[in-house]
C-alpha cells in the first residue's frame, strides 16, 4: 500500500515536472552544455528584418551567436524539415503557416515537435505617388491588367489593356504601370498568388481547367510589354528611384512595411473597398494579408524541455520574440513593420509558445 | 357504427391505403393538385407538410361545412369531400347533434385539440361561420390523422432532391457548397430513396485540382468560417473540408469522390484513389477523340497541300 502511494506521488511529481505540464518550463535549462554553440535560423526575406532585430537582442542577452541565413520560403521550409540535430537549423521564418503535406514530411525525417510562434502579420499593398489619383482596385482588375493573356470567348488573347480604363470603366483613366518584386522573390510570389490567381479564380474559363499548374501558369504569367517593370531585390530600397521618376499614375506592388516608412510620399490603394491598416490587417479584413510565423525545433533544445539538449538559447529565443516588447505594440517589431495581433491573441499566442505547444494543422 | 365514425375509420382506412400503396401518392397529388385556389386548403397547407394533409384538410373543410349545412357558400376552387372520397358521406345535422352529446358526455372516442388559428372563419374563404361543437370536434379528429399522417410521411419522404437545386447555387462565400466548390468539388450525382428507412445523398466529383495558392486562399476562408460560425454543424462541415485538404495534400492519393448523405444518419463517404492512376475514362475519350482529329485535319491538310500543287 504504501509503495503504491510513493509510486502514485512519484509519478504525479514526474509528470508536473514535464515541460508543457506546468505554466511555463524553466527558462535556464536551455543553457546546458552543448553540441552547438550557435542558433541556426533560415529566413525569407519577408521576415529578415524581424529575424535580425530578435536575433541581436538574444545575442546580446545570451551571448549565444545566432547565424541567420537569408532562404526563400519554400526550400527554408524543406531544408528546415530535413531533420534534427546539429546538422539542421533550429528555428526558419516564414511568412505563411507550414502546411499539411510539410509537416508530414518534417514528421517522416523525425521532426516531430515543432513549436508555432505567432508573430503577427505583414501585408502587400498598392502604392501611388502623393497627388495621383486614388482608386478602389480588385484582385480581378489587377488581373486584367497585368496578364499576359486574358480570357476571351473561352480562349486566351494577349493582354490588349494599356489604360486601366480598357480594364473596367470604373477606373480612372490612367495608363498601366505597374512596379513590383522581382521574379523568384517570394513578395513576387505572393502577389501572383494573391492579385493574379485570386483574380483569375473563378472565372469560368478557368473551371474547365483540372490541373492546377496549366490554370497557376496561365493566371500568373505577367505581361512582359513594360507595362509591369520588375525591380531588383530588395524592394524596399529599389523600387524609390524608379517610382520617383514615373509617369503620373504609376502603381508600385510593396510590402506593408516598406509604405509605413515611406507614407509621407505615396499613398495606399483600397484592395476590395479596405484600405491596408493594423487594424483591417489584423482583423484579416484586407486581402493581402500574410502571417508572420517562426518553427521553433524542440527536438533540438535543452533536454529538460524535451530536446536533445543540442542548442542553447532556444527558449531565450521564445521568450524574446513573444514578450511584449517584441510583438506588442510599440514593440521593436511593429517599429520595423510589423502588425500586431490583438491582445488576446497575443497572449493565448505567448503562452502556447511558451508552453512549447505541439504545432498541429488538425 | 354512427356515421360519424364511420366517417373517422374511412380516413384511416385511406391513410392506411395510401400507405401501402405508392400509387396512393400519386391519386393525391391529382387531388391536392385540384384544389389550388381554396384559401382555406391553401392555408392548412402552409401549416402541415406531406401530401395527404392537403387531403385531410380537404376532408375537414367537408366536415367542417357539414353542420352548417351550407356548401353552396364554397368558393369556385372548392372539392367536396364526397366527390374526391365516393362512399364518404358528411354528416347530417343529426350526427353533428348525436356527436355532441357524445362529446358532451365525455364517453366518445374524440380527440381534442386546438384549432389552429387558420381555422378561423372569418379568413377562410366561404366559412360559413363560427363552428359549432360538432364542427371542433369532427376538426380535431381530422386533424389529429392529418398530423399523423404527417409524421408517418415526413419519416418516410425525404426532402425533394430538387429542392436543394438552389443551395449549389449559392454566392454566399461561407455556406458549406460554395466552399466544397472552392476545394474543387463539384456535385455529380444526388441520390434519393423513398421507403422505411428514406435517404438522400449527395455525390461530388473532383474537377479541378488545386495549388497552393487555392490552398492558403481556402486555409484563411475556413478560418474566417471559424471566426463566424461556432455551432455543431459548423464545425462538421469544416472538418469535411480539412479532411477534403489534408487527403488532397498528400503525393499518394486523393479523394476522387466523395457522398454527403442526410438520412436516416447524416455522414461522409470518401472514395480515395491514388494520383497516378490513368486517365479516367471520361478524359481518356475525350483525349483519343482530340488526337483522331488532329490526325483527321493533319491528312486533310496534306490532301489540299498536294491538291494546291
Amino acid at each position: 500500500m504504501r509503495s503504491a502511494w510513493i509510486l502514485t506521488i512519484g509519478l504525479i511529481v514526474g509528470l508536473i515536472s514535464l515541460p508543457g505540464f506546468a505554466q511555463s518550463p524553466d527558462p535556464t535549462p536551455d543553457q546546458e552544455p552543448v553540441g552547438r554553440d550557435h542558433i541556426v535560423i533560415l529566413t525569407s526575406t519577408l521576415e529578415r528584418a524581424f529575424t535580425n532585430a530578435v536575433a541581436e537582442r538574444v545575442t546580446k542577452k545570451t551571448s549565444i551567436p545566432i547565424d541567420v541565413r537569408t532562404v526563400l520560403a519554400n526550400p527554408a521550409i524543406k531544408d528546415f524539415c530535413q531533420g534534427i540535430g546539429l546538422e539542421y537549423a533550429d528555428i526558419v521564418a516564414v511568412p505563411r503557416r507550414i502546411t499539411r503535406y510539410e509537416l508530414k514530411k518534417c514528421i517522416e525525417n523525425h521532426v516531430l515537435d515543432l513549436v508555432e510562434l505567432k508573430v503577427g502579420f505583414d501585408a502587400l499593398v498598392i502604392a501611388t505617388k502623393k497627388g495621383d489619383p486614388v482608386f478602389n482596385i480588385t484582385p480581378r482588375q489587377v488581373y486584367y491588367g497585368l496578364a499576359a493573356e486574358i480570357p476571351h470567348h473561352l480562349n486566351f488573347v494577349p493582354n490588349p489593356a494599356n489604360n486601366w480604363k480598357d480594364v473596367d470603366s470604373k477606373l480612372p483613366d490612367l495608363e498601366i504601370r505597374v512596379i513590383g518584386p522581382a521574379t523568384g522573390t517570394v513578395i513576387l510570389n505572393f502577389m501572383k498568388d494573391i492579385f493574379m490567381e485570386g483574380g483569375c479564380r473563378g472565372l469560368s474559363v478557368f473551371k474547365i481547367y483540372y490541373n492546377a499548374a496549366d490554370r497557376v501558369r496561365q493566371c500568373t504569367t505577367m505581361r512582359a510589354d513594360g507595362r509591369f517593370m520588375e525591380i531588383k531585390a530588395p524592394i524596399a530600397i529599389n523600387f524609390l528611384e524608379p517610382m520617383r521618376k514615373s509617369p503620373r499614375g504609376t502603381l508600385a506592388v510593396i510590402p506593408f512595411t516598406v509604405w509605413l516608412k515611406h507614407q509621407n510620399e505615396f499613398d495606399v490603394l483600397p484592395v476590395s473597398g479596405m484600405l491596408p491598416s493594423n487594424q483591417s490587417i489584423n482583423d484579416d479584413d484586407y486581402d493581402a494579408v500574410y502571417p508572420v510565423r517562426f518553427y521553433v525545433k524542440r527536438a533540438n533544445m535543452a533536454k529538460q524541455l524535451g530536446g536533445n539538449g543540442s542548442v542553447p538559447g532556444l527558449y531565450a529565443f521564445i521568450q524574446e520574440i513573444t514578450s511584449e516588447e517584441a510583438m506588442g505594440p510599440n514593440g521593436y517589431l511593429e517599429q520595423l513593420g510589423l502588425v500586431t495581433a490583438d491582445p488576446t491573441d497575443r497572449e493565448e499566442n505567448r503562452k502556447a509558445a511558451l508552453r512549447l505547444d505541439r504545432f498541429s494543422r488538425n | 357504427m354512427p356515421s360519424h365514425l364511420k366517417t373517422s375509420a374511412a380516413a384511416v382506412s385511406v391513410a392506411a391505403l395510401l400507405l401501402a400503396s405508392p400509387s396512393g401518392f400519386a391519386q393525391t397529388k391529382a387531388v391536392a393538385g385540384a384544389t389550388p385556389d381554396d384559401g382555406v386548403a391553401q392555408a392548412v397547407g402552409q401549416t402541415v407538410s406531406g401530401l395527404l394533409n392537403e387531403t385531410a384538410s380537404v376532408l375537414t373543410f367537408g366536415w367542417w361545412d357539414s353542420p352548417a349545412g351550407a356548401p353552396a357558400a364554397r368558393a369556385p376552387g372548392d372539392v367536396d369531400a364526397q366527390m374526391l372520397l365516393p362512399g364518404i358521406t358528411p354528416p347530417t345535422t343529426d350526427q353533428a347533434e348525436a356527436l355532441a352529446q357524445l362529446v358532451a358526455a365525455g364517453s366518445g372516442p374524440v380527440i381534442t385539440m386546438d384549432i389552429p388559428n387558420y381555422t378561423d372563419p372569418n379568413t377562410a374563404v366561404g366559412a360559413p361561420g363560427k363552428p359549432g361543437l360538432f364542427g371542433r370536434a369532427v376538426d380535431s379528429v381530422g386533424y389529429f390523422f392529418s398530423y399523423l399522417w404527417s409524421g408517418i410521411t415526413s419519416t418516410l419522404t425525404p426532402p425533394s432532391p430538387a429542392s436543394f437545386a438552389g443551395a449549389f447555387e449559392t454566392k454566399d462565400p461561407y455556406s458549406f457548397w460554395y466552399l466544397l466548390s472552392e476545394t474543387g468539388y463539384k456535385l455529380k450525382e444526388i441520390e434519393s430513396d423513398v421507403g422505411l428507412i428514406p435517404d438522400v445523398a449527395f455525390k461530388f466529383k473532383y474537377v479541378r485540382e488545386l495549388s497552393s495558392a487555392d490552398i492558403a486562399y481556402l486555409e484563411r476562408k475556413l478560418e474566417r468560417h471559424a471566426r463566424k460560425y461556432s455551432d455543431m454543424l459548423s464545425v462538421v462541415q469544416r472538418s469535411i473540408i480539412y479532411t477534403l485538404l489534408e487527403i488532397n495534400d498528400s503525393d499518394t492519393y486523393f479523394v476522387e469522390d466523395f457522398k454527403i448523405k442526410l438520412l436516416p444518419l447524416p455522414k461522409a463517404q470518401f472514395s480515395l484513389s491514388p494520383w497516378e492512376s490513368g486517365l479516367p475514362e471520361e478524359f481518356d475519350v475525350l483525349l483519343r477523340a482530340i488526337q483522331g482529329k488532329e490526325v483527321h485535319y493533319r491528312r486533310m491538310g496534306q490532301e489540299d497541300l498536294v491538291g494546291a500543287k
